[in-house]
């Protein structure tokens, strides 16, 4: 009995295994060949496509990213500042809305509440957002462009966190903090937020992924291209090209497409923009699953 | 009692919370108002107006292709002119045409940009959303130089019901239709440039061809995923050709372009092309611009259109003598801003763009010895052998998108004389018989948008040989008149029998 449930599961794992093998290989797949044909020499990758081994290697194309110099390293340090700067601030204002809202002796949270969870549902839609952020801010050309308008906020983050705390921070604990002289920052910042690491993580992990992947905004707000973040860039490169060979234009010919950079180095911009990601993932991974779930409970 | 202080407390830190949150932001944004001159160029063209003395402030957008890092330099050179000579300041933004349909949509929203480039968007659709101001009166009133460039017949073809609302730039208003081949390959079977081909000697020369080099496509795909996606059918103005006039526009009958004998004639050779290899499979899915296919050996041809300019390492050759569709004129041109504070200095920076000469080279060719370098017969290189793309000011590549060319130099590679050719090429350029027309889709909106989606999911399809032609026009002319596509066509033919009765 015991001898056959035993092989029994061990059948069960091996399916699974193999499942998941698959699994890992067609989310890694994509990446070794994005890796391989920057690595592959141009006229190759043009003649012969893409390969998982690189048929004749080349450093090319970084080559001539960095000798493109400024632009890419501009942009790159604009998205690493945007993403430090962004996250910083987005989390921090996160904790400070959805704290509040946790604790029950705030007035009329639940209509507080309401109104965050009524901006998950409708938005202002994009003209007016820009004519809000580009007439009222003046955000039109700087920074705060690609930091303020939609990713600093998100109603689904403060729902989240909040239900994180009154889920996982019991009362008792905050009673006690105050009987033990306590003040509220202190309890905020010396009982809560340790308590709530991997929910930190967490949404720090999403809100930075959010700025770091974002290109739309500087689609919106940005027309000065040495404010441009390096996805914005990669998008800009993409979007031409697909413009110029398109044919779509009745009077236009296009003229200029074999001037513009070609495959191996939008592989190769594509690969330094995830490479960041790839190496700080890792250490968020451990928090990250625990967070979601347990800010999940009581949506 | 213990609560209601608690409360308070809360209270206390909550209004802190508020208050430094406020304060904060408030910070935030003065610093990114003042930082930047250029975020708040409509606030800064009123002021240095009234106070600055007579200088006006101009933001003037237009489309680029290449990343441009100069057009600063060039700005300023360009103001260093028109501030002493007109009285006029420039704020020139680049956007990339990937990023221009969105950006300029964006930027007439307010009174951001004045002088706008009117691309991509139909000149009808931005005329009824109340986008671009009336230049009717501007124009009449423009000096001779100004009114000398285009014809009155040529200006019908950016007005819409009588009233100008945009001005054309000087590019090539029709195309030649043909197949481009690598130029080595070319002279090996004897073909020149220029030469006229049928689609039967196409036929015999790219069999021919592709037995000898059949490790490359004899046909790469100019349209993306298609093989080209204009030939002889005009339009009138709807990208999506949702009823057009076939036979090089030589009709005034709109028919449903799947029943066109031009389009399924082309179809068929694209078929017979595509079961033959001649054709990339996977077409369907191609991502690869077609000029570094021919360039780097993997295909030997493409069809396209052009004007007189060339393409590096290859040969044009003519199957279709040149004609311009109905809205070519329309296709691009510039506008001036219906919510723009001052519309008469951004008409005289307009006349500008199109009459100074100095001007207008700076705007197309950059600077001299840091962009480019002027060779003996009058045409320019870029310096020390670099690309548009890399040179910090490619726009001489663009020649089709600034204002006016013409008074600039032409590039190394388009010749000498290129300007004067293409003033030629655009007189001897057979226009289509709705010359001028734009249809207004309002009346067949839903049936319209419906159409669309169908155009979307045949239209590239049928042109790249991947399908069966007679099965797939069956399917979707039955699709097709499922959303009412008879109803758009009659739309269309009566709005055009409306223009033709009016000329």
């Amino acid at each position: 009995m015991e001898i056959t449930m035993g092989s029994k599961r061990k059948g069960g794992q091996i399916v699974l295994n193999i499942i998941f093998v698959l699994l890992v290989v067609a989310a890694v797949a994509p990446f070794l060949l994005l890796l391989s044909s920057s690595l592959t020499d141009e006229a190759t990758l043009v003649q012969s496509g893409y390969n998982f081994i690189p048929k004749k290697f080349s450093l090319g194309s970084y080559i001539y990213l960095l000798d493109s110099g400024e632009k890419i390293m501009r942009g790159y340090g604009i998205t690493v500042f945007v993403t430090l700067v962004g996250t910083v601030l987005s989390v921090l204002f996160t904790i400070m809305f959805a704290y509040p809202l946790s604790r029950k002796e705030l007035p009329f949270r639940y209509l507080v509440s309401f109104f965050v969870f009524f901006t998950m549902l409708f938005n202002g839609g994009l003209i007016p957002s820009y004519m809000m952020w580009t007439q009222m801010f003046h955000v039109k050309n700087t920074l705060w462009a690609l930091i303020f308008p939609s990713l600093l906020m998100n109603g689904f983050y403060i729902i989240m966190m909040r239900s994180f705390f009154t889920a996982s921070i019991p009362d008792a604990l905050i009673e006690a903090a105050r009987i033990d002289g306590c003040g509220e920052y202190g309890i905020l910042f010396k009982i809560v937020l340790p308590l709530s690491k991997p929910m930190l993580a967490t949404i720090s992990l999403m809100v930075g992924l959010g700025y770091w992947n974002d290109w739309t905004n500087s689609l919106y707000y940005v027309t000065d291209e040495k404010l441009f973040s390096i996805q914005a860039i990669l998008n800009t490169i993409i979007t031409n090209i697909q413009f110029l060979t398109s044919g779509q234009s009745a009077a236009i010919q296009s003229s200029a497409a074999s001037a513009l950079p070609s495959v191996g180095i939008r592989m190769a911009i594509a690969v330094i923009g995830v490479i960041p990601v790839l190496c700080i993932y890792p250490f968020f991974q451990k928090y990250f699953v625990k967070g979601i779930v347990v800010g999940g409970v009581k949506g | 009692m213990k609560e209601e202080i608690w409360m308070r407390r809360g209270k206390r830190v909550l209004a802190g919370i508020c208050a430094a949150v406020m304060a904060f932001s408030l910070a935030a944004c003065s610093s990114g108002g003042s930082g930047e001159t250029s975020g708040a160029s409509g606030d800064a063209a009123g002021s240095s107006a009234e106070s600055g003395a007579e200088i006006k402030t101009v933001s003037f957008a237009l489309p680029t292709a290449y990343d441009t890092p100069d057009g600063e330099l060039v700005q300023d050179a360009i103001n260093a002119i028109t501030e002493e000579k007109y009285g006029i300041h420039f704020n020139i933004s680049y956007v990339a045409t990937g990023n221009w349909q969105q950006q300029s949509n964006l930027l007439l929203t307010g009174d951001e940009v004045d002088v706008v480039a009117l691309f991509m968007t139909p000149l009808a659709t931005y005329v009824k959303n109340g986008q671009v101001a009336d230049l009717t009166d501007y124009y009449a009133n423009a000096s001779e130089e100004f009114r000398s460039i285009w014809s009155e017949d040529e200006m019908k073809g950016t007005s819409i019901n009588g009233k100008i609302y945009g001005i054309p730039n000087f590019r090539n208003f029709g195309n030649y239709f043909g197949l481009n081949i690598d130029e080595e390959i070319a002279a090996e079977f004897g073909i020149e440039n220029g030469q006229k081909l049928t689609m039967e000697e196409v036929d015999a020369f790219l069999q021919e061809a592709h037995a000898k080099y059949p490790d490359r496509y004899g046909l790469a795909p100019q349209g993306g995923t298609c093989l080209i996606t204009q030939w002889t059918w005009d339009g009138l103005g709807d990208s999506n050709y949702i009823g057009v006039l076939s036979d090089r526009g030589q009709t005034t009958t709109v028919e449903n372009i799947f029943n066109t004998d031009d389009f399924v004639e082309f179809c068929t050779w694209a078929r017979k092309w595509y079961n033959e290899g001649m054709i990339m499979q996977d077409i369907l899915s191609n991502t690869e611009a077609w000029q570094p296919m021919i360039q780097n050996k993997k295909a030997i041809a493409a069809f396209d259109n052009y004007g007189v300019n060339a393409v590096a390492g290859m040969i044009r050759t003519v199957i279709i003598e040149p004609w311009s569709v109905s809205n070519s004129y329309s296709d691009l041109s510039y506008g001036i801003n219906a919510n723009s504070k001052d519309k008469d200095a951004a008409w005289q920076a307009m006349e500008i763009l199109y009459t100074d000469q100095e001007v207008s080279i700076l705007l197309n060719d950059g600077i001299e010895g840091t962009h480019y370098v002027k060779n003996e017969d009058g045409t320019i290189s870029f310096v020390d052998g670099k690309t548009a793309s890399d040179v910090g000011y490619g726009m001489a590549d663009l020649y089709w998108i600034t204002p006016y060319s013409a008074n600039s130099y032409p590039l190394d590679i388009n010749g000498p004389d290129f300007f004067t050719d293409l003033l030629e090429f655009n007189e001897n350029t057979q226009k289509s018989q709705a010359f001028g027309f734009a249809f207004d889709i309002t009346p067949v909106t839903d049936q319209y948008a419906a159409c669309s989606n169908i155009m979307l999911k045949y239209f590239k399809p049928l042109l790249s040989g991947a399908v069966d032609v007679e099965s797939t026009i069956q399917q979707a002319n039955e699709e097709l008149a499922a959303a009412g596509v008879d109803e758009v066509i009659a739309e269309k033919q009566r709005q055009l029998d409306e223009f033709l009765a009016q000329q």
